[in-house]
């Protein structure tokens, strides 16, 4: 079975060949005990020209085996500035996640 | 007291119920107003099944309109990838989706663009000249934007998307 990091990997890559305003994405993660469950969604945040600045709102995906993807998956989609503002801490993601690794997108 | 997989499954089966609604009416000669009525509260659902999270509350849910602009896209975005449909064709579709979900979004009478557009499906409103405009007699953006190239496959993506969550 694909690894967490693996789907994570080909999901960034799919959604930002299908959304051209995606100039980064990273992973988000919880506590290792976690994230070695899973039942724990990989979680992408997405960084977007093209969105509106809505604050965090995770949308969640189920499992899709049939499609290779055998986890849940959570998205979270805000524009450059708001990405900004959780760098200043002025945005703040639900308790617990953490940013990642990035996952696609050339680094700042 | 019902999980968050039990909520997403309701909001999942209501937004089904809907969107065949949808579908049955567009064959009849009845206001379009109606037959939209029926696609927002499909798309309002559907949005909301893929919020309903163990960190979300399903009453704060229930008492917004304002989910589907944001979160439809990202939907069907997620549902193209998911059945591999990619490439230019899939990205002048979701470009196209993205128009139609702000617009239906707007069909909500709560939803009016701080004023700008109190256009929607349900009830009279007065336009800045004081006409009073009816929805039974209005032409919808969300209609001309259906009926262009890619509205079709918008509509074939959100009858997939609710699909695959109820699978």
């Amino acid at each position: 079975m694909p690894t967490k990091h693996e789907i994570a990997l080909r999901l960034a890559e799919a959604h930002s060949n299908l959304e051209p305003g995606i100039v980064k994405v990273f992973s988000i993660h919880e506590a290792p005990e976690q994230e070695q469950l899973e039942s724990t969604p990989i979680k992408l945040l997405e960084i977007n020209t093209n969105t509106s600045p809505s604050g965090i709102i995770p949308i969640q995906f189920g499992p899709n085996p049939l499609f290779d993807v055998p986890y849940p998956s959570v998205i979270v989609e805000i524009t450059p500035s708001e990405f900004e503002l959780l760098h200043r801490n002025e945005l703040r993601l639900p308790s617990g996640w953490v940013i990642g690794e990035q996952l696609y997108g050339t680094s700042a | 007291m019902a999980s968050t997989f039990d909520w997403a499954t309701a909001y999942a089966r209501q937004a089904q119920a809907d969107f065949q609604t949808f579908g049955q009416l567009q064959s009849l000669k009845i206001p379009e107003c109606h037959k939209l009525q029926f696609l927002q509260m499909a798309c309002e659902k559907l949005s909301k099944a893929h919020l309903c999270s163990n960190k979300s509350d399903p009453s704060t849910l229930q008492s917004s309109h304002a989910y589907v602009a944001k979160t439809l896209p990202i939907v069907l975005r997620e549902h193209a990838a998911s059945i591999r449909f990619d490439g230019d064709a899939a990205r002048a579709v979701l470009k196209h989706a993205k128009h139609l979900a702000q617009e239906i979004e707007l069909l909500a009478p709560a939803v009016q663009r701080g004023g700008l557009r109190p256009d929607n499906c349900e009830y009279p409103w007065e336009s800045p000249n004081q006409t009073i405009h009816i929805p039974s007699d209005w032409q919808f953006e969300c209609s001309r934007l259906l009926h262009q190239r890619h509205g079709n496959t918008v509509l074939k993506l959100i009858s997939g998307a609710i699909r695959q969550l109820l699978a």
